[in-house]
C-alpha cells in the first residue's frame, strides 16, 4: 500500500453528509463521499460519474486527496449514491449507501471491500423494503450481533416521514424481516411546521445514527427540519433494544442549521467525535464540522467543535454571529478534566479535587484525604 | 373478467374503492378516468362507470353500472366523486348529481351485486333544495342507523360545511334535517380563504367517516393549503356523527393530494388508503398503506409509486422527470415497540441495587470458583 500525503487542510472540508470511519486495523481516519469539491479528484476518473471517494488522516486535521474507491461500471443504479457510510464488520468493510435510477425507488443497498480504500464491488440485493422510497441506511448491531438496517422512508413518499428498521442476514446481502417503524418526524416537539415550512417541513426525518451508550441506553441521533434550518435530534430507547417504545427529548442535540450526524471515537482518549454539515445559507454553502461530544445523562451533549469551520457557515438562530472569511485557529483536540464537588457523579473520578480554601469556608469543606 | 390496466396507468380524479368480500373483488368508481391519454376512457355522458380488480395492480376496462339516458331520473349530468357502500346485503352508491339550471344534490342509487345496474330508490334528491352539495359518503352509526354525510360547497357559502342528515333505515329518504359538523376554517393548515391564488382554505371535499379500532370515530376530509391539496381529519369527541368534531394540528398528507377514503385489504385486513396525486398536475390514483396507532391514523407507504412524478406541496423539488417504473408492492410491518419485546422475550431493563454485601460476597465467590478452575486446569 502506497503511503499517502495529506495535502488537505480540515478548513477547506466541504463534504455534505460527511461519515468519518474511524478505521480499528489501521488506526487511521476515512472520510467518505460520492465526490469532493475539496483536494484534488485524480483526472483518470471514467464512466458516468457514479463513484465514491475516500480521503485518508491520521489526525482529523490533515488529509489525504480523494482516492477513487468505488465505480458504477455494470451495478444497477445510476443515480443518487448519497450520504456513503462504511462500516468494519467482520473483518470486512461495508459500504452502505442510497441507489436509484430513473424510474427507479431509491432503495440502500451495501459494497463490500478488504480494506477502507477499496476497490469496493456490489454485493447482495438491495437491503430496503420494495416499493419504499428510502435513504441514509445505516448499520447496527444489537447486543445479540445481529445486523440491522437503519433507515430513512423519505418524507416525499409518506408526507409524515419515518425512522425504520430492517433486520439483515448475518453477511448483508440480503432483508430478512419485515420492517419496523421505529418513529416519524412529527413526534419531535421541535420540528417545523409541516405545510407552511420555507424549507422541507417537520416531516423530513433523515440522517439516522444509532448509537450504543457506555451505561448500556441505545440512541438515535437523526435530522429533521426546524423553522431556522436543519437540527440534529436524538431518540432514546425505553427498552434498550431497536424495537423501541422511542421517546424523543425535546431539545435537539444541535440546532444551528446543521444536518447528517453520526459518531466514532477518536484513537488515542477515545472521545466521542459527531462530523455532520452546515447548510452556510446566504454564505459559504456546505461546511463539514465534527463536534466532540459526550455521553451525559444518557443523552449526547457537545463539548466544542473541533475544526473551527462553524466560524463562517453556522446557521439557526446566531446567523448575526457569523465570522468573516474562515476561523485562522488551528484545530486542538479538547481535554476535559475531572472536577469535583456536586459534578463528581457526572463522571467516575477517582480523585476528589481540593477546592481552594479561603477564610470565610476554613474547615467547611469536606474533603476526602 | 380480464384486467388489461396497470395501476401506473390509471389516472383518475377523487377515487373510490369498495372491497368486497361477497365477490372477493376491488371496484374502483371515481369522478372519471384518464388512462393512456384519454379523458373520459369508457364512459359515455349521462353514466356512472366502475374499474374491477382482484389485486389493486390489474384492472379491468370500465363497465357501465349505471345510464340515466332515456330516464326520468331527476339528476341528468356530471356524477362526480361517486362511492360504492354494501350496507344489509345491498349495494348503494352515493354521489352527487345535477340537472341544468338547479344546484346541485346527493343521490343514492341502489343494486343487488356490485356492477348494478343501479337505479333509484325514490325520484328525489336527498340534501336540501337549494343547497350546492358535493361529495355524498354514507355512515352506518353504533346503533345500525345510516346517515347521509355531504359537503355543501364553499363557492355558495364561502366557508365550505361539512354536513350530515339521518336517513330512514332503507335509505329512501331523510328523516331530520341538516346538521352541520363543522366548517373548513376549523383547520389551521388550510390556506387563507379571501388571498389564497386558488379555491382557498374554505373548500370541504371528500369527506368518509372511519371507526377506528379503539371506538374513535374520524373523519377524514380534504381542503386546501397554500402549496396544493391538503388532507386531514377530524375527530368525533362523543364518538358519534354529531359531534363535537376537533381537527388535527396537521394534515396527514399535504403533497398537493387529496380527497381520499379508507378500505381493508381483502386478503390481510390491511387498511389502505386511496386518493388521487396531484391536484394541480395529473391526478394520479395513489394507494396508501395505513395504520392506527392508539386514536391516530398514520400512512406506512404508498404503494403504486404514481407520486414519483406527480408530487407537489413542500416536495415539489422532488418531482421526478419519468413515471416510477417498480413494480407495485405490498408492505407487511413487524412488530415493533413493547409488541415485540413480548414476542422475543426480552424484558425492559429496570435497575436491580443489590445489597452491597450480597453483592461483594458473590464476586469474590466468582473469583475463588475462577481459582479453582485455573488450578484444575494446571493441575
Amino acid at each position: 500500500m502506497t503511503i499517502l500525503e495529506y495535502p488537505v487542510h480540515v478548513h477547506d472540508l466541504n463534504v455534505k453528509d460527511p461519515y468519518i470511519l474511524a478505521d480499528p486495523v489501521s488506526e487511521k481516519y476515512y472520510l467518505y463521499a460520492n465526490k469532493f469539491k475539496c483536494g484534488v479528484t485524480p483526472k483518470d476518473r471514467k464512466g458516468t460519474g457514479n463513484t465514491f471517494y475516500a480521503m485518508e488522516s491520521v489526525d482529523l486535521v490533515h488529509w489525504s486527496n480523494p482516492i477513487l474507491v468505488f465505480e458504477q461500471n455494470d451495478f444497477w443504479a445510476s443515480e443518487d449514491y448519497t450520504a456513503p457510510e462504511v462500516h468494519y464488520y467482520k473483518e470486512k468493510y461495508y459500504l452502505i449507501s442510497s441507489f436509484s435510477a430513473p424510474g427507479k425507488l431509491r432503495r440502500c443497498q451495501a459494497l463490500v471491500a478488504d480494506n477502507p480504500l477499496g476497490p469496493f464491488v456490489p454485493f447482495g440485493k438491495p437491503l430496503t423494503p420494495p416499493a419504499w422510497q428510502c435513504m441514509d441506511g445505516t448499520l447496527y448491531v444489537d447486543r445479540e450481533g445481529a445486523p440491522w438496517l437503519v433507515f430513512a422512508h423519505d418524507w416525499v413518499q409518506v408526507f409524515d416521514g419515518q425512522i425504520c428498521a430492517i433486520r439483515l442476514a448475518d453477511d448483508l446481502s440480503e432483508p430478512v424481516s419485515d420492517p419496523i417503524i421505529l418513529f416519524r418526524g412529527s413526534e419531535a416537539p421541535w420540528g417545523d411546521d409541516f405545510v407552511y415550512s420555507t424549507d422541507e417541513g417537520g416531516g423530513a426525518a433523515r440522517a439516522p445514527w444509532v448509537h450504543r451508550m457506555k451505561d448500556g441506553g441505545l440512541v438515535i441521533l437523526w435530522t429533521n427540519c426546524t423553522p431556522y434550518g436543519y437540527a440534529v435530534g436524538i431518540a432514546k430507547s425505553l427498552s434498550d433494544e431497536i424495537y423501541g417504545p422511542w421517546q424523543q427529548y425535546d431539545k435537539p442535540v444541535y440546532a444551528l442549521d446543521g444536518a447528517h450526524a453520526s459518531l466514532f471515537r477518536r484513537f488515542g482518549d477515545g472521545m466521542l467525535m459527531m462530523p455532520l454539515h452546515h447548510i452556510g445559507r446566504d454564505g459559504p454553502g456546505i461546511r463539514t464540522i465534527i463536534e466532540e461530544v459526550e455521553e451525559y445523562n444518557g443523552l449526547i451533549e457537545i463539548v466544542n467543535e473541533f475544526t473551527g469551520n462553524w466560524w463562517e457557515s453556522i446557521g439557526g438562530h446566531p446567523i448575526a454571529y457569523r465570522g468573516q472569511g474562515p476561523c485562522k485557529d488551528e484545530p486542538t483536540f479538547s481535554k476535559l478534566e475531572n472536577y469535583g464537588g456536586m459534578f463528581a457523579r457526572r463522571r467516575r473520578v477517582t480523585k476528589w479535587a481540593m477546592a481552594p480554601e479561603t477564610k470565610f469556608k476554613k474547615g467547611k469543606i469536606a474533603t476526602r484525604d | 373478467m380480464e384486467y388489461p390496466i396497470h395501476v401506473h396507468e390509471i389516472g383518475t380524479s377523487d377515487p373510490h374503492i369498495l372491497a368486497d368480500k361477497v365477490t372477493n373483488k376491488y371496484y374502483m368508481t371515481s369522478s372519471g378516468f384518464s388512462i393512456r391519454g384519454s379523458f373520459g376512457f369508457g364512459r359515455r355522458p349521462g353514466t356512472i362507470v366502475a374499474m374491477v380488480s382482484e389485486d389493486l395492480i390489474h384492472w379491468s376496462e370500465p363497465v357501465t353500472i349505471f345510464d340515466c339516458n332515456g330516464t326520468d331520473f331527476w339528476g341528468q349530468q356530471g356524477y362526480p366523486a361517486t362511492e360504492m357502500h354494501y350496507i344489509n346485503g345491498k349495494y348503494y352508491l352515493s354521489g352527487t348529481a345535477g340537472t341544468p339550471g338547479y344546484t346541485r344534490k346527493s343521490m343514492i342509487l341502489v343494486a343487488d351485486n356490485p356492477l348494478g345496474p343501479y337505479t333509484w330508490l325514490t325520484n328525489e334528491p336527498y340534501s336540501p333544495p337549494g343547497w350546492q352539495t358535493i361529495d355524498t359518503t354514507l355512515y352506518v352509526d353504533r346503533s345500525g342507523h345510516p346517515w347521509i354525510v355531504y359537503s355543501h360547497e364553499w363557492y355558495q357559502v364561502s366557508d365550505g360545511q361539512m354536513v350530515a342528515q339521518p336517513l330512514s333505515d332503507d335509505l329512501s329518504r331523510t328523516i331530520g334535517g341538516p346538521m352541520i359538523l363543522f366548517r373548513a376554517s376549523e383547520a389551521v393548515w388550510g390556506d387563507d380563504q379571501i388571498w389564497s391564488k386558488t379555491d382557498g382554505g374554505g373548500v370541504t371535499d371528500g369527506c368518509w367517516m372511519h371507526r377506528m379500532q379503539n371506538g374513535t370515530l374520524i373523519m377524514l376530509w380534504t381542503t386546501r393549503s397554500r402549496l396544493g391539496y391538503a388532507m386531514g381529519y377530524a375527530k368525533s369527541i362523543s364518538g358519534e356523527v354529531w359531534g363535537p368534531w376537533t381537527q388535527m394540528e396537521r394534515p396527514l398528507y399535504a403533497h398537493d393530494g387529496g380527497h381520499s377514503m379508507l378500505f381493508r385489504r381483502l386478503d390481510d385486513n390491511q387498511l389502505m388508503m386511496s386518493m388521487h396525486v396531484a391536484d394541480r398536475g395529473p391526478k394520479m390514483l395513489t394507494i396508501f398503506e395505513m395504520e392506527e396507532k392508539g386514536d391516530d391514523l398514520h400512512i406506512i407507504n404508498e404503494i403504486t409509486g404514481n407520486w414519483y412524478h406527480t408530487v407537489g406541496g413542500n416536495a415539489l423539488p422532488y418531482k421526478k422527470d419519468v413515471p416510477c417504473t417498480d413494480e407495485p408492492a405490498f408492505t407487511r410491518l413487524g412488530l415493533s415497540g413493547f409488541e415485540a419485546l413480548k414476542a422475543e422475550g426480552i424484558s425492559i431493563r429496570k435497575p436491580v441495587r443489590k445489597p452491597v454485601k450480597k453483592a461483594a460476597a458473590a464476586q469474590t465467590k466468582e473469583k475463588e470458583e475462577s481459582k479453582e478452575e485455573i488450578e484444575s486446569k494446571a493441575e
